[in-house]
């Protein structure tokens, strides 16, 4: 399918770490609970480093092969890394994403930014993946 | 999750899209090669023309005799959207814009658009709604006509449900009240027969059932008052100027004289039920599935929402599995909006978006119809865990 990169492709016919971590360290949730793309990580983290992350999400083809890609990626990096994580790199990391589907770029890197952020501040978001159900 | 070797057989190229377009017929293909090689034009004087004249005759009664009318009563367009766009803006023209148009909420785009179109040239339009089944009532038709209504135009069944509409009951109620019909009939043509509609205007598509894209057909009855929408040397009686496609025309005629036959047998319509009862028992595995119309429907169109599942996403993941299903109308594919009909139809927005469109053709096989299913089934259990959905969650959903 040319609409999908290779990368693509393989992440969202084969998704990586689906999930949810038991006994997390911090949960982040970013998306639009109103049936638009969705994602929850789940984490635990020592020293500052992410050793397990897992994800659910909701949405577009490319936003769950996004949300699969980013567990890979973040899964061992410490927490400075991920939050240097920007839309532009993921797009890099996906293999490239059309113009109508850049937007999970950008979702996937706030879901990651706030995944710090929430850690930092010892503060976990709820499971508001419903959309659909 | 969903690696083929884990679903069973290859499906290799399932192709479930046929109310999108069907494969061209080899009758159809046969007589496009005989259509190039007619190179005169048929306005032309000289044998060549001649030659390609007679062809394109000879396909006229063809068509004639699907659209059960005289062969003088077919009009040749470039396709269904424009036999739509010459049935309802071509009568308003003729009127001079004046009277009233009803129409429903469930009208393919061709139709609503031409009916807006009609709209701004001061054309009053009424668009009554479905009932919550996908249909419309004959009597809320009958409600919305008004002693200034010129024609009424409704859809011999829906393009997304499936759904066949009373467009005979209709056709009573609007000659009754002296209104003229228009019937879309674009889904049904070589499906269901429409030689019998009594309906004065009917539309159809030849790549729906076997043509080739980029030819349509109107019927207008004898002493129709019809204004051209393309104007130029007087082809189709006045009614649609330019050289005729000769090789689209032959490849339609010859596609729908398989078609009629086709849809005439018994065998062939046991065989689409068959196939439809096939495709909705694998899918029954599957908790919370709702099949938006399953009476007074089309055996070849079959719509289902998989709640917690996206309709877009699961389709391009059934795509990248090798089964070709559509969202719903594929000219709503790519758009974020919840389906205008489904919608129409008061089914809740998170439902409408979960839905695929599964339709069948003449190719299609009772192998393939099973094996789409398991593909569906394991491609909506893995989607549903990609967001955690709970069996308890999903039914609350469907409800």
């Amino acid at each position: 399918m040319g609409r999908f990169s290779p990368t693509v492709v393989d992440h969202f016919t084969n998704p990586r770490n689906s999930g949810q971590v038991a006994d997390a360290s911090v949960r982040a949730f970013v998306g639009n609970p109103v049936c638009g793309d969705q994602i929850l990580l789940t984490a635990a983290v020592a020293d500052g480093v992410v050793t397990d992350i897992r994800f659910q999400a909701f949405g577009c083809s490319a936003s769950l092969a996004v949300a699969s890609l980013l567990t890979e990626v973040v899964k061992g990096k410490g927490l400075d890394e991920v939050a240097a994580l920007d839309a532009d790199r993921v797009v890099e990391l996906a293999g490239g994403l059309t113009p109508d589907q850049r937007h999970v770029a950008g979702l996937a890197a706030d879901v990651a930014h706030r995944l710090v952020d929430n850690f930092h501040q010892g503060v976990n978001d709820d499971d508001p993946i419903s959309c659909g159900a | 999750m969903m690696t083929r070797s884990a679903a069973g057989p290859d499906p290799a190229e399932i192709y479930l899209d046929h109310a999108a377009t069907t494969p061209v017929a080899p009758e159809a293909v046969a007589a496009l090669g005989r259509g190039v090689a007619l190179h005169g034009n048929p306005s032309s004087r000289h044998s060549a023309g001649q030659a390609a004249r007679e062809a394109v005759d000879g396909a006229r009664a063809a068509v004639a005799r699907l659209l059960g009318c005289a062969h003088d009563g077919v009009v040749f367009t470039g396709g269904g959207s424009e036999a739509i766009n010459l049935a309802l803006l071509g009568t308003f023209a003729a009127a001079e814009w004046r009277g009233h148009l009803v129409t429903t909420r469930i009208e393919h785009a061709a139709v609503l658009g031409a009916a807006g179109a009609a709209a701004t040239h001061g054309v009053a339009v009424t668009v009554v709604p479905p009932d919550p089944s996908g249909h419309v009532d004959p009597e809320r038709i009958a409600e919305a006509i008004r002693p200034d209504t010129l024609l009424v135009s409704v859809m011999h069944a829906n393009n997304e449900t499936g759904a066949i509409q009373p467009v005979e009951r209709i056709t009573e109620i609007a000659h009754a009240a002296g209104a003229l019909v228009h019937v879309d009939a674009v889904q049904t043509a070589g499906k269901l027969p429409i030689a019998p509609l009594r309906a004065d205007l009917v539309s159809v598509s030849a790549h729906k059932f076997g043509g080739v894209k980029g030819v349509g057909a109107l019927r207008v009855p004898a002493g129709h008052e019809l204004t051209a929408l393309i104007h130029g040397g007087g082809q189709e009686s006045g009614y649609r100027a330019g050289t005729e496609n000769v090789p689209g025309i032959l490849a339609m005629a010859a596609a729908a004289e398989v078609a009629v036959t086709a849809s005439a047998d018994p065998v062939v319509r046991a065989h689409r039920e068959h196939l439809r009862a096939r495709l909705l028992a694998g899918l029954a595995e599957l908790d919370g599935i709702r099949v938006h119309v399953d009476s007074r429907v089309m055996a070849e169109t079959v719509s289902v929402a998989f709640p917690g599942v996206r309709g877009d996403t699961l389709a391009d993941l059934l795509d990248l599995r090798g089964v070709h299903v559509s969202t719903g109308s594929a000219c709503h594919a790519g758009s974020e909006s919840p389906s205008h009909v489904l919608t129409a139809m008061g089914v809740p927005a998170d439902l409408a978006r979960s839905t695929a469109r599964f339709s069948f053709g003449s190719t299609t096989t009772e192998q393939a119809v099973v094996a789409a299913a398991e593909v569906t089934v394991d491609s909506v259990r893995g989607l549903r865990r990609s967001w955690g959905a709970t069996p308890a969650a999903v039914a609350v959903g469907a409800g």
